[in-house]
């Protein structure tokens, strides 16, 4: 029989043991998920790469005028819409709606454009392998801004701060006064007489009209490449846990959150393909999202990347200024039937909880409707078109509300010059500041408010248009 | 004897325990330093070698196997190390008979994804070159996510196929 003091001891590295169990923090971290926190923060996003495509992509001069075409609504039909119009700048350049209005409804909604230089391919289903070309797509687009290309191109030489900012980047305008080769409103169009004025233009003054429209496209391309989403809560939070400062983690994100981002990384597997420090892989995933009402069958990236291949303007095209081994996306595109039906680009997660509704389509207009789709997956693989990639995740009501709330702390003011976020007459076209991308967008820090008690405001606030932003 | 042996036993418990309780308690202090002030160490990012590959040059991780018929040896060895995530890098394969004769004139198909996952590379990579000495460059390839990934290269040469599938985790 053991005696008293054998069962004292004996009991003693139980107690032990527990104490430890309760002692350790829920906001511990191993090496290998301190790892993952640091890739998917603003502090790992590398500088933008030069686009080879376009050779004025990081002109600032290129910007300025992009800039200034941004916002002009004499790029449409009807002289009020605008890009800003959709990518709205107090709205973290989208429209809060599931499809985006022009002239018309598109079939699909206006993505941020925080960080869209980063993606190798543009518009939900990637038809497009540009920044650039992707911004010429909504000009002409009947249910957009519903513009021609011989109407855009005369605009940049009768309005004389086009014409010289023109000039100086890409050379001498076209002449353009002869109507009987360059009509009024001539280019590829869904309307008949546009198109038909198009086609009976001759193949050389085709090209000349489209030369201007597709630098329209790259100085709008130069000013986006501009626009960068600020670090959040998150943000701070990895910057303080690898600063070991406990207060400040426990200041920047509270333990609901810090229980999501746990999720986010490991049962949930949210980190699959919202990875790095936008949170999305830039690539194309079929997870069976229903088809919006009214809306016909989408193919998605299936029929997005035999469209990109065909392109006009891709990187192979006479238009690009990139050599064809440059184009590395557009030669080993996927394009597998198998892999590509119903697939849409994964959309950054960064400012999530201000940029709804989700989806494509805008399916969904909040986040609980969003994380439930994920949670009622099962084993089936069915999808309204294709095959559904996801997995099974089986989160509680619990686990859903902490991955919710962790979605809260990816919020911040964009890493842009404040006067970018303006449309340039009131500072003055010419006199803009638009220097290159900083090295390390993380500039400003916001103030680290646990998530408790935030409203997800539709806007960011005044004060961050108007702070200043250093080392621009 | 029976209350020695008994003694014996609770002494011994006792001290595996607190061996125990001694190893999880450093462990713990691993983890504090993690988060504590010594993080930049912890987390130095130099990431985990993946499994089945040994790091044999300076240029990146390769491996060696043998084809499933066993007509062919191949190493298989990516151009950076560690492998990056989304981002396009080469590797080259280089094809050899078992006996050690080096395969020259091979046509080499490249699939793969993630079998866990049920999903393909995200790019379509294929063999862009023949560099000679049985050695040919494999382009566009990308992994848009962490974890474990397999290569399949179909090889066709001498009037043969055989096939090969590698293993390997993205970090």
């Amino acid at each position: 029989m053991m005696t008293t003091t054998q069962r004292y001891l004996l009991s003693v590295p139980f107690l032990l043991l527990a104490l430890v169990a309760n002692a350790a923090p829920d906001s511990t971290w191993s090496t290998a998920e301190i790892s993952m926190l640091r890739s998917l923060s603003l502090q790992s996003l590398q500088q933008l790469e030069a686009d080879p495509s376009n050779k004025v992509a990081d002109d600032p001069r290129a910007a300025a005028l992009g800039h200034k075409l941004f916002f002009d609504t004499r790029l449409s039909r009807n002289g009020k819409v605008a890009c800003a119009n959709c990518h709205r700048p107090e709205h973290y350049f989208t429209d809060g709606r599931g499809q985006a209005q022009g002239l018309g409804t598109t079939p699909r909604g206006a993505p941020t454009l925080l960080g869209a230089a980063y993606n190798a391919w543009y518009f939900w289903d990637g038809r497009r392998d540009s920044q650039w070309a992707q911004a010429l797509g909504p000009l002409e687009s009947g249910v957009e801004h519903g513009s021609t290309r011989v109407e855009m191109a005369r605009l940049i030489i009768d309005d004389p701060d086009y014409n010289s900012a023109y000039e100086t980047l890409f050379g001498a305008l076209p002449d353009l006064s002869d109507l009987k080769r360059f009509p009024e409103r001539a280019g590829p169009s869904s309307e008949r007489n546009i198109n038909d004025a198009w086609r009976a233009m001759s193949e050389d003054d085709r090209r000349i009209v489209t030369r201007v429209f597709v630098n329209i496209g790259k100085s709008l391309a130069a000013f986006e490449r501009l626009l960068l989403p600020g670090p959040g809560r998150f943000d701070t939070y990895v910057d303080a846990l690898q600063a070991g400062n406990r207060p400040a983690m426990a200041a920047a994100m509270n333990r609901q959150e810090v229980a999501g981002l746990k999720l986010f990384l490991g049962k949930a597997m949210c980190i699959r393909c919202h990875n790095g420090p936008l949170f999305t892989d830039h690539s194309f995933h079929n997870i069976g999202v229903p088809f919006a009402a009214g809306l016909r069958l989408d193919w998605g990236r299936y029929q997005g990347v035999q469209k990109a291949l065909k392109d006009e303007f891709n990187c192979f095209s006479d238009y690009s200024d990139a050599a064809q081994t440059e184009c590395v996306e557009l030669r080993f595109a996927k394009t597998l039937k198998d892999e590509t039906l119903g697939a849409f680009k994964a959309p950054s997660l960064r400012n999530v909880v201000e940029t709804a509704p989700y989806m494509h389509s805008g399916q969904f207009a909040d986040l609980d409707a969003v994380l439930e789709h994920y949670n009622k997956t099962t084993n089936s693989k069915k999808a309204p078109i294709g095959h559904s990639d996801l997995l099974p995740i089986n989160l509680s009501a619990g686990e859903l509300a902490q991955l919710k709330a962790f979605l809260h702390t990816l919020s911040g003011p964009p890493a842009v010059t404040p006067e970018l976020l303006k449309p340039p007459e009131t500072t003055g076209y010419g006199t803009l500041r638009t220097t290159s991308p900083p090295r390390n967008p993380v500039l400003n820090r916001r103030p680290t408010t646990p998530v408790a008690g935030i409203a997800a405001h539709k806007t960011f606030p005044d004060s961050a248009l108007s702070r200043s932003v250093p080392g621009r | 004897m029976r209350n020695n042996r008994q003694i014996k036993t609770g002494q011994w418990i006792s001290v595996c325990l607190l061996l125990f309780i001694g190893l999880t308690l450093l462990s713990c202090s691993d983890e504090k330093t993690a988060t504590g002030g010594k993080v930049s160490q912890a987390v130095a990012p130099q990431a985990k070698a993946p499994q089945n590959i040994a790091a044999t040059t300076a240029k990146g991780p390769s491996m060696t196997q043998v084809s499933n018929k066993g007509l062919f040896q191949l190493i298989l060895q990516s151009d950076e190390a560690p492998l990056p995530l989304n981002r396009f890098h080469n590797w080259t394969v280089r094809i050899a008979t078992p006996d050690g004769r080096l395969v020259d004139d091979a046509t080499v198909m490249v699939y793969g994804g993630m079998t866990a996952h049920k999903h393909g590379f995200p790019s379509n990579p294929r063999v862009t070159e023949n560099l000679g000495n049985g050695r040919y460059r494999i382009e566009g390839v990308k992994f848009n996510m962490p974890g474990r990934w397999e290569m399949w290269l179909n090889v066709r040469a001498m009037g043969k196929d055989d096939k090969v599938i590698f293993s390997f985790d993205v970090p």
